[in-house]
């Protein structure tokens, strides 16, 4: 059986998901935030890190399909391959990521409600008996809203 | 599942000077070239039979042209901000519109980054992204928020 090392994120009160141990690069606690006007409004903020703008993305928001009144306690900088480069995305959580351990056994079913998981995830745990989807990020950071909505 | 486009969502623009324009606490960057004149909000006359969603209008050049007032959210407002000093005038094609904004600056030549594609919205005026002075500022283009106003 093998296993691998993956980060568990707590995304607001409401949800959870995971990342791959490589694909989280750097966590910023108490992230100065800077407004987007006309954005999605769960992607309508950026947040600074070495020099690079970021898109920041409250999954729980998007996944309710309304604004959470979260304070963005921390930003997690991810990383994902577009085209032929990498690039870095930030993601909205309310407590630090975990490292957990996770086996072939513990794969299960997405999610069907809400949909969203099904777009934005391309595979799913049982961590402790809660449904994780494993988020794909450069489909995430990478594609125009419209076309996942 | 869905496969995304891969965008080339991180292109950056060319070269361009830029008007930083600072409006309720949003930073906007209009390319400079697009602006004719600047004037005092005291010439603005208060609406009458104007575009819709214009706050107002001036007259410029022997023509009557609206003036919009904006929330930081870049919705139109109808009347002046107790923050807003200065109209800048802008051209667009053979006409030119108002912009209400606090205060108004000129940048250097700037490589604006373009928007990432999970930022995009259909019609949205906001084009790219630039860092200045450790702040994030928001580039647009007078066509691009004219058609946005209009669409509103």
């Amino acid at each position: 059986m093998s296993t691998s090392s993956a980060w568990l994120l707590t995304l607001g009160s409401s949800y959870q998901a995971a990342v791959g141990l490589r694909d989280m690069v750097h966590l910023i606690a108490g992230a100065e935030t800077f407004e987007v006007p006309q954005a999605p409004f769960y992607c309508d903020q950026t947040v600074l890190w070495q020099g690079n703008i970021i898109p920041l993305i409250d999954i729980e928001g998007w996944l309710k399909g309304a604004v959470t009144d979260n304070d963005i306690k921390y930003a997690a900088i991810v990383a994902y391959q577009a085209q032929d480069k990498i690039e870095y995305g930030a993601l909205s959580l309310s407590t630090p990521p975990q490292r957990i351990q996770v086996e072939d056994s513990q794969s299960c079913l997405l999610p069907e409600d809400p949909v969203l998981w099904r777009k934005i995830s391309n595979a799913c745990l049982n961590v402790q008996g809660i449904v994780t989807p494993i988020l794909d990020l450069a489909i995430i950071f990478h594609t125009l809203p419209e076309d996942i909505s | 599942m869905v496969t995304s486009k891969y965008e080339d969502n991180v292109q950056v623009s060319a070269l361009q000077a830029y008007a930083l324009l600072s409006i309720n606490g949003l930073r906007l960057l209009i390319p400079r070239n697009e602006i004719r004149s600047l004037v005092s909000v005291d010439d603005i006359h208060a609406v009458v039979e104007t575009e819709e969603n214009a706050m107002g209008h001036i007259v410029f050049e022997n023509g009557d042209w609206p003036v919009f007032s904006l929330s930081r959210q870049l919705s139109p407002l109808h009347s002046i901000t107790d923050t807003s000093r200065i109209c800048v005038i802008l051209h667009i094609d053979n006409n030119y519109m108002g912009l209400l904004c606090d205060q108004i600056q000129n940048i250097e030549e700037q490589e604006v980054k373009n928007l990432r594609a999970c930022m995009r919205i259909s019609g949205s005026p906001i084009s790219g992204l630039l860092i200045y002075e450790n702040v994030v500022a928001c580039a647009t283009s007078t066509q691009r928020l004219n058609a946005f106003l209009v669409s509103k």
